[in-house]
């Protein structure tokens, strides 16, 4: 055995590596789709607060005079098996006893009275020491401050009402203050927060923040059973010792025991809870996990397919090599199985050879995935998946080893014998072939017109360059044959050789084929990777609207754009965003930006340029604003009368009084109505004054008519001389014409207000109610439609900053709005701030072009002027790390491995070919050079002759592969769940796919040219007389 | 180089017959005959040469021999072996201790990862399997001729002389009772030729081996005992101890020597004369009207 290696040694090395890859293809799927699992849930659980990754369970009271089960047996009601995954206990016991303390007098205080195991631990005494013995409670800094509570002080609490209607009390005393020490110790709760607050019920009296007491309270005979007491027990996970495996198991199991609460008598009557969110990281890690199986053999499995093919043709090769010596074999009396033990002695243990270095290579392969990739430091794992997968890869080496031997030795002595083959002259196929053609073939036509899914689905790709490599290699025979015959009739002899001997070696015929293959399975993997890339960016982008948002406390939005204005004046780097998400689920959502700027910071997902945002932003309308403490105006009447809807008793028409007011906006948007005083009917004039709140600035938005419900106006009111003076001072003009600056009314249902004025400093306005009590004329500053982009629907209304909805109309549509849910609506910011005010609810936010941390410093310290706090910040980063860690993400990125491994494949087919072909190539040339042709031209025929083979294979290769990619992508999972709003972006990278073909076919032309050039060299003319 | 031989029991060579043996190759569009009934009677122990010009069908008749391959027609007996209806086990249990092929060209009788000696062992393993007491493969290249230097080493590294007596030596490592050597001698040079010629005729005397060997070289032809010369598929003639002779053939048939047939151009009528006085035959043509 090791005389043939040894004579062989580059071959023997080539088939092991093939093996090994072979092995590694097989086996780095399960360990890889583990170690992405373990990622995941390391991360998952890292993530995860305490509470969440954790198991809380609680038990009341069956009735009101019994205490509930111990927090002892509360934990225990937790199977065994499951317990062992958390650690031990923290038993808790809380109650909601009223309680009266002196110093308040006969105020209740209503709060909860904590025990929990050594929270002596958990909180610091900022005055006195932490209750040790029954009845000793420690109160909150704030209940110490604000409720007078303080050390020494005796608190009255009562017990649980008894049937009977009474109720026991007992006092207890503060011994300490204490200030909560937040950690893992609390799974999120919060002692404080609630102390002085008034109760939803206002006789209850107000709220006290947790009360701490020790355990011995509620065992104290001479406490009586508090109300709503319930007894807890939280088990805290140990996130390092629990993988995929034990994670899983332990969201069955609490799911279980959730039911068995439920529905065990022995628990529902004690109204035993649990709540732990490791359910819901199962449910999510069986999606992810169910995701990974599906790309990780898309990928791994075609390799794998492109690897055993090559092996088959590397072993078709070398046995064909060995032709002779099966015919000695046989010719020794050996006979078809000695000849086949020959070369299985010397192939079988090679292949087999590549299994452990496949192993090794797997593992680093793992080993690389999970320090450099994943995160979360998955453990080495090696389980029974890989311990078959590694049987399945020896049984795949066998088999294909043992069909390529039994080829070979099917033959009779005269076929092994002849020095030269039998070669097909023109198109014919071989049964192995005609059956690869057909089962590919139909795979491939299945899966086109949607009939096949599965495992055989996922190779589609492979399957589908198999058969056009194949058809490819089987057509060059007569047509190079053809070309070559032309070209030498025209005397191109060079030329002509090399496409003659490039037709009659079944060397080509294989490069063509594997070259197919492996070029497409480069391009299906490197689209893959870049489509995978491309979508996750795409949805980071849509989900965090910007390079960095920051997220505001509060509904200050004045206070918040003069920060931004004040860190950044020309609003290149910061902008102002408001949301509305009504609260009713799948509602329209209203972003309301600042257009301009919106364009420059916003990402639009999908889009190489912002879309055109100027139709949010109607002609500039000019605002009429005043500003001072009062106002006076000269208002003057011209034949206005009025009719009341009630006609008097003696039949005659009554009249109604009618007002004048003023609508101001204040610099805080507030709405403010300045009355004006009654309007004389007829034709009069008078001066009028008022006070208004305007020392900042006001807008004037409209001007109203007052009367009587159902009372009509008619006639004109002009206003004239309108001033503002603050402090008494010199009155400002304010110019309440022309005409123009107001929006005529003219409604079916409150008649019609006509502005008519002939300077700027008067208005006169023709009035005609039917009988609406207020009739207003605003001003064309305020809008009275917000203009919006629409995702969907008419856009009719939208939702205003106030949570009200507003009238709108839709001045076109875009496809998402940035950050936004599917139905959304975009507005000018400044127009629907116009009237209305920011509902606590909104959400506003600072987006950043950049993700500039110092700029966020700035803003931070400009809000922090204003006392506005920023609540949170999310930068683009962040959120596409959120995407790239998925088992989805860490999938495709096996396609960058794949792509290589395809495509150092492809270029040992060419190597692979020329060592196996060397001696006859060499031979063959040297014959040529007999025969008259110079070295330099034997050494073009020999370095040419791959090359038309190449082109044409890595041309179809990627067409190939760009085609299995769209045929195949819509069922690659691309994120770990679907986004809200859908950026899918299924194109192919058609530049990158044309670099990486190119690229490739620069590194194959590079190889068959360095190896023809080899054997080029070799072709010296004592090599014609050549045999061994 | 010695010729003592072994004390293990030499043993005698087998007879080969062929009656009436057709071969037709089937190549694309047309079929060839190669053969076109050979009777050929070859004794046990006698060492023969088949001469003929290229394509008249000699190594498809070693071939045959040799059972690389079934005839299209006609009988081929190797001792008591019917090679025509002979089972493909039978016919390896023959190769392994009765009949050697040495085809042309040195390496393709070898397993080139192998040493001279190797290949040697490698012939005997399945005849020492099956009970056959052969000498050690030093002994059998010693008695080739090839000295211990040249048997442990690459067979890349020996002459073409030492190459085909490495070949001879794995091909007669079974002691064959047939020795079919398709020429041996071509591609050497002169020494080497006789080299390889004294070695097969030695074996053939020490063994009673039976030797037929395929030739183009006259002066090969010439030193051996008996040729048979095959001329367009059938037997032309034989030579014995340097004389020519015609051979009538089973259906009466009577090649003429080649320099004959210059003078007697097909369609040529002749008659035959026997002359009683002398026990001569005359062969006159049409116009000799002596």
């Amino acid at each position: 055995m090791w005389d043939t290696i040894r004579y062989r040694r580059l071959q023997a090395l080539t088939i092991a590596v093939l093996a090994a890859l072979v092995t590694t293809c097989v086996v780095v799927a399960p360990l890889y789709d583990r170690a992405t699992q373990q990622a995941l849930t390391r991360i998952e659980l890292e993530h995860a607060t305490v509470a969440v990754r954790g198991l809380s369970v609680s038990a009341g009271a069956e009735n009101a005079e019994e205490a509930p089960p111990d927090p002892g047996d509360v934990a225990a009601s937790v199977p065994r098996a499951l317990r062992a995954r958390f650690e031990p206990p923290i038993r808790q016991q809380t109650a909601q006893p009223d309680a009266t303390a002196a110093p308040t007098g006969m105020t209740p205080l209503v709060g909860e009275l904590l025990s929990r195991d050594a929270v002596c631990r958990h909180v610091r005494m900022v005055q006195g020491s932490c209750p040790t013995g029954a009845r000793q409670i420690a109160v909150s800094t704030f209940d110490a401050k604000l409720l007078g509570l303080v050390p020494g002080t005796a608190v009255v609490v009562s017990g649980a009402t008894e049937s009977g209607g009474v109720a026991h009390h007992v006092t207890m005393h503060v011994v300490g203050v204490y200030r909560q020490v937040r950690g893992a110790y609390w799974f999120g709760q919060s002692l404080t927060g609630r102390s002085g607050l008034q109760t939803g019920d206002s006789s209850s009296g107000l709220l006290h923040d947790d009360w701490v007491t020790a355990a011995a309270t509620y065992t104290d005979p001479r406490v009586p059973v508090l109300p709503l007491t319930v007894n807890r027990a939280d088990l805290g996970l140990q996130p390092h010792t629990m993988g995929v495996d034990e994670l899983l198991a332990s969201g069955s199991a609490i799911s279980r025991l959730v039911r068995r609460y439920r529905s065990d008598p022995g628990f529902s009557a004690a109204a035993f809870r649990l709540y732990s969110g490791l359910p819901g990281i199962a449910a999510n890690m069986r999606h992810q996990r169910e995701q990974s199986q599906v790309t990780i053999p898309l990928l791994t499995v075609q390799l794998g397919v492109l690897a055993v093919v090559v092996l088959w043709l590397v072993l078709g090769a070398a046995t064909e090599q060995r032709r002779p010596e099966v015919a000695v074999a046989v010719l020794r009396g050996r006979g078809r199985s000695g000849a086949r033990s020959l070369l299985l002695r010397e192939l079988l243990p090679v292949a087999l050879a590549g299994v452990p270095l496949g192993i090794v290579a797997a593992l680093v392969l793992t080993w690389l995935a999970r320090t450099r990739l994943l995160p979360g430091s998955a453990p080495f794992e090696i389980r029974l998946p890989v311990v078959l997968a590694v049987a399945a890869s020896v049984v795949v080496l066998c088999v294909v080893v043992v069909l390529v031997v039994l080829g070979a030795t099917r033959r009779s002595v005269e076929q092994l014998l002849r020095r030269v083959p039998a070669r097909r002259s023109g198109w014919s196929v071989g049964v192995t072939e005609a059956l690869l053609l057909a089962a590919g073939g139909t795979a491939v036509v299945a899966f086109v017109t949607g009939g096949l899914d599965g495992p055989i689905a996922l190779a589609a790709p492979a399957l589908l360059a198999l058969v056009v490599g194949m058809l490819l290699a089987h057509a060059t025979t007569p047509v190079a044959t053809a070309l070559g015959r032309r070209l030498l009739r025209r005397g191109r002899v060079a030329a002509s050789v090399s496409v003659l001997d490039a037709a009659r070696t079944p060397a080509t015929r294989r490069t063509i084929a594997i070259v197919t293959v492996a070029t497409s399975l480069l391009v299906f993997a490197s689209a893959a990777v870049l489509v995978g890339g491309r979508n996750r960016s795409l949805a980071a982008e849509q989900e965090a609207g910007a390079s960095l948002t920051a997220d505001v406390y509060g509904d200050d939005l004045r206070g918040v754009q003069a920060a931004v204005r004040q860190v950044d004046p020309t609003q290149r780097r910061l902008t102002t965003v408001v949301s509305v998400t009504p609260a009713a689920s799948g509602a329209q959502q209203t972003i309301a930006v600042d257009p301009a700027a919106f364009e420059r910071v916003g990402l639009f997902a999908g889009r190489s340029s912002p879309p055109d945002l100027s139709g949010l932003t109607p002609r500039a309308a000019v605002p009429l604003t005043l500003t001072g403490d009062a106002v006076s105006v000269t208002v003057a009447t011209d034949d206005l009368a009025s009719r009341a809807a009630v006609e008097r008793a003696d039949g005659r028409p009554a009249t109604a009084p009618v007002s004048l007011a003023l609508d101001l906006l204040t610099d805080d948007n507030e709405p403010v109505s300045i009355d004006l005083g009654a309007l004389g009917l007829g034709t009069s004039s008078r001066a009028a004054s008022a006070l208004v709140p305007c020392s900042r600035t006001c807008h004037l938005v409209g001007v109203s008519l007052g009367t009587n419900p159902g009372a009509t106006v008619s006639g004109t009111v002009s206003l004239s001389g309108l001033t503002s003076t603050t402090g008494g001072g010199d009155p400002t003009t304010v110019a309440v014409g022309p005409a123009g600056r107001w929006r005529r009314l003219d409604e079916r249902s409150k008649g019609s207000m006509t502005p008519v004025s002939t300077t700027p400093t008067s208005l006169s306005i023709v009035a005609e109610t039917k009988g609406s009590d207020t009739t207003t004329m605003t001003q064309q500053w305020l809008p009275t439609s917000l203009p919006a982009l629409v995702t969907r629907g008419r856009g009719s209304t939208v939702a205003g900053l106030d949570g009200q909805d507003r009238a709108a109309h839709a001045v076109g549509r875009i496809a998402r709005i940035p950050q936004a849910g599917p139905y959304a609506a975009l507005v000018d910011l400044d127009l629907a701030a116009r009237g209305s005010t920011v509902d606590p609810t909104d959400q506003i936010q600072v987006w950043f072009a950049h993700d500039d941390p110092a700029l966020l410093t700035r803003l931070s310290r400009a809000l922090a002027q204003r006392e506005i706090r920023l609540s949170s910040h999310t930068s683009l980063a962040e959120v596409r790390r959120t995407y790239d860690q998925s088992t989805a993400a860490w999938s495709l990125a096996l396609g960058v491995v794949v792509g290589v491994a395809a495509l150092l494949l492809g270029l040992l087919v060419v190597v692979v070919m020329a060592v196996t072909t060397w001696r006859t190539r060499s031979r063959d040339l040297a014959a040529l050079r007999l025969a008259g042709l110079g070295r330099r031209t034997v050494r073009s025929v020999a370095t040419r002759a791959q090359v038309p083979a190449l082109v044409l294979a890595v041309l179809a290769g990627t067409l190939c592969g760009a085609e299995g990619a769209r045929l195949t992508l819509p069922t690659v999972p691309l994120f770990a769940h679907a986004p809200d709003v859908s950026t899918l972006d299924l194109r192919l990278p058609w530049w990158a796919i044309a670099t990486v073909a190119v690229a490739a076919l620069v590194l194959l032309i590079a190889v068959g040219w360095a190896a023809g050039a080899a054997i080029a060299r070799r072709a010296d003319l004592q090599r014609v007389r050549e045999t061994l | 180089m010695t010729d003592a031989v072994s004390d293990r029991q030499p043993r005698a060579g087998l007879p080969v017959s062929t009656h009436g043996l057709v071969h037709i190759y089937h190549a694309e569009g047309h079929d060839v005959a190669a053969l076109s009934g050979v009777d050929l009677e070859v004794r046990a122990g006698e060492f023969i040469g088949l001469l003929g010009p290229s394509g008249a069908g000699k190594s498809t008749l070693l071939s045959l021999l040799g059972g690389l391959f079934r005839p299209s027609a006609g009988k081929i007996r190797v001792g008591p072996h019917e090679l025509s209806t002979i089972s493909p086990k039978e016919l390896d249990d023959l190769r392994s201790r009765e009949v050697a092929l040495m085809l042309q060209g040195a390496t393709r009788n070898l397993l080139p990862y192998y040493s001279a000696r190797q290949n040697v062992a490698f012939a005997q393993t399945v005849a020492r399997r099956g009970g056959k007491d052969l000498p050690a493969p030093t002994e059998v290249l010693e008695q080739v001729g090839l000295a211990d230097a040249e048997v442990d080493r690459p067979l890349s590294t020996l002459t073409p002389g030492h190459l085909q007596l490495a070949a001879i030596a794995a091909t007669v490592a079974t002691r064959p009772g047939v020795l079919l050597a398709d020429e041996p001698t071509s591609q050497l040079d002169h020494d080497a030729r006789d080299q390889v010629l004294e070695r097969i005729g030695w074996i053939n005397r020490t063994y009673g081996t039976t030797v037929i060997l395929v030739t183009h070289d006259p002066e090969v032809a010439a030193a051996l005992p008996r040729t048979v010369t095959i001329r367009d598929g059938r037997v032309g003639g034989e030579g014995r101890s340097g004389e020519e002779y015609s051979v009538v053939t089973a259906d009466g048939f009577l090649p003429l020597p080649s320099q004959v047939r210059d003078e007697l151009p097909p369609g040529t009528l002749v008659r035959f004369h026997r002359d009683p006085e002398d026990d001569h035959y005359t062969l006159l043509p049409e116009d000799d009207r002596r």
